[in-house]
């Protein structure tokens, strides 16, 4: 009889790690290791960096992992993390005054995650970002990559940035229009 | 590169796990960090009450909430008096809060500015029951008085009491004698004699139910040494405009 095994959810991998089974984080760092670096790829160009960084990021999440609420979803959450450690390096490596206030986060501004242009603009999307993103403010591109490439919601976007749902919606919102002036800069013809 | 070229990072984690060069943090650890966080918020809140109950305090102690009354004057008075570095030091507070809180779920869900509008108007009003509902600072004043009181509360409450400022208009005092539209009141800090004409058909700045001996508390411009008021309320025998919430003690 073929019996299929049932893939764990990575909640489950990290309740297994808890318990002692600590060979089991190996399974979830194959599983995030080439997201991470996929993530990492977007903010900074040198490999060895990124490789650095995303070791970091398993180190810090096997350090922290007994604070990891089991009734969320652990994707944000190594994320979180992994955000973290990449926007710090940034924040290193760049001359830019530290921002105290953000002041996307002072208001509240309507959510709307509807799935549907969502699925339309996907793959036309992932190009343009894959060609113009390096050329808008790292807290645009973040959104981008998130909503874009690594297909979380806002929700999701949210816990892995700490910023309200309505935020994202609006950084995503600017981060089309930069996108757009970006690709008009570059005299290519932008269409939504 | 942190790890070897013949090693990729799985092996490289487990390696570190496995010869416990790598470890987890305990729960307890976590558990503690958040109840510190807890408790610097819920202290920091506390001062934050604290000094708004304060303010208020101050604001009734002096009576300039009377000066409310006394028209869009009497508010710029009333503005002019209020203590605004208390206000500024609250808001730091309050924005010290709003950062301790936004480490938390609910603290990041909520735009900043709410949440600080929010975390402001609830500790306005715990200073607000505090002050009125609690006789706190009436006690806390006695104390200072008697010198009963320890740092840093002796000092605070050492300057609840604000001393009018010369010239300003605004005065306190017990009234000596009425002539018409004329009152004579005897300053409450001083032996001096202070002459207030009051306006005709004026409701704010009026005669009517006062009495010789009685305590009034009032603002108005002070010209060679007459005060033309535009506001006069009685006031209680301390001085301060009576306290609806507390019975007299």
């Amino acid at each position: 009889m073929n019996e299929e095994i049932p893939i764990m959810t990575d909640e489950e991998l990290v309740m297994l790690v808890r318990g002692g089974d600590t060979n089991k984080f190996g399974d979830l760092v194959e599983r995030y290791e080439a997201k991470l670096l996929r993530y990492g790829r977007k903010f900074l160009s040198r490999p060895e960096d990124i490789q650095d960084i995303v070791q970091d990021v398993f180190v810090s999440t096997y350090q922290n992992i007994q604070s990891f609420d089991s009734t969320q979803r652990f994707s944000p959450w190594i994320y979180r993390i992994a955000h973290n450690a990449f926007v710090n390096r940034l924040k290193k490596n760049s001359y830019n005054p530290l921002v105290l206030i953000d002041f996307d986060t002072l208001i509240s501004h309507p959510v709307y995650d509807d799935p549907a242009p969502r699925e339309r603009e996907q793959k036309e999307m992932s190009v343009m970002i894959e060609k113009g993103l390096h050329n808008i403010e790292p807290k645009y591109r973040e959104v981008l990559i998130l909503y874009y490439l690594e297909e979380m919601s806002y929700k999701e976007i949210s816990d892995i940035l700490q910023i309200p749902s309505g935020t994202v919606g609006i950084r995503l919102k600017r981060a089309k229009s930069a996108l757009k002036k970006v690709y008009e800069s570059m005299n290519i013809h932008y269409e939504k | 590169m942190k790890n070897n070229n013949n090693e990729n990072i799985k092996e490289a984690i487990l390696r570190k796990i496995n010869t416990k060069e790598l470890e987890m943090r305990p729960k307890l650890y976590f558990t503690l960090k958040v109840v510190a966080v807890a408790m610097l918020a819920a202290l920091v809140l506390l001062i934050s009450v604290f000094i708004l109950n304060f303010i208020l305090f101050g604001i009734r102690i002096n009576s300039h909430d009377a000066l409310l009354g006394f028209g869009p004057r009497g508010w710029g008075a009333f503005l002019s008096f209020f203590p605004w570095p208390l206000l500024v030091l609250d808001i730091v507070f309050i924005a010290l809060l709003g950062f301790l809180l936004r480490q938390f779920r609910f603290g990041y869900k909520t735009p900043v500015l709410y949440l600080v509008a929010a975390l402001l108007v609830g500790s306005a009003i715990l200073g607000f029951v505090v002050d009125r509902g609690t006789g706190m600072n009436e006690r806390f004043l006695r104390k200072s008085d008697a010198h009963q009181m320890r740092p840093p509360f002796a000092d605070i409450y050492g300057h609840a009491r604000r001393p009018l400022p010369p010239g300003s208009g605004v005065f306190s005092g017990v009234i000596e004698s009425i002539d018409g539209n004329t009152i004579f009141v005897k300053d409450a800090k001083s032996t001096t004699t202070l002459k207030v004409v009051l306006p005709r058909d004026n409701a704010r700045a009026t005669t009517t139910g006062l009495l010789v001996g009685d305590m009034v508390f009032g603002a108005g411009d002070l010209k060679d040494g007459v005060i033309e008021a535009f506001g006069l309320r009685k006031a209680s025998e301390d001085g301060m405009i009576p306290n609806r919430f507390l019975k007299k003690q």
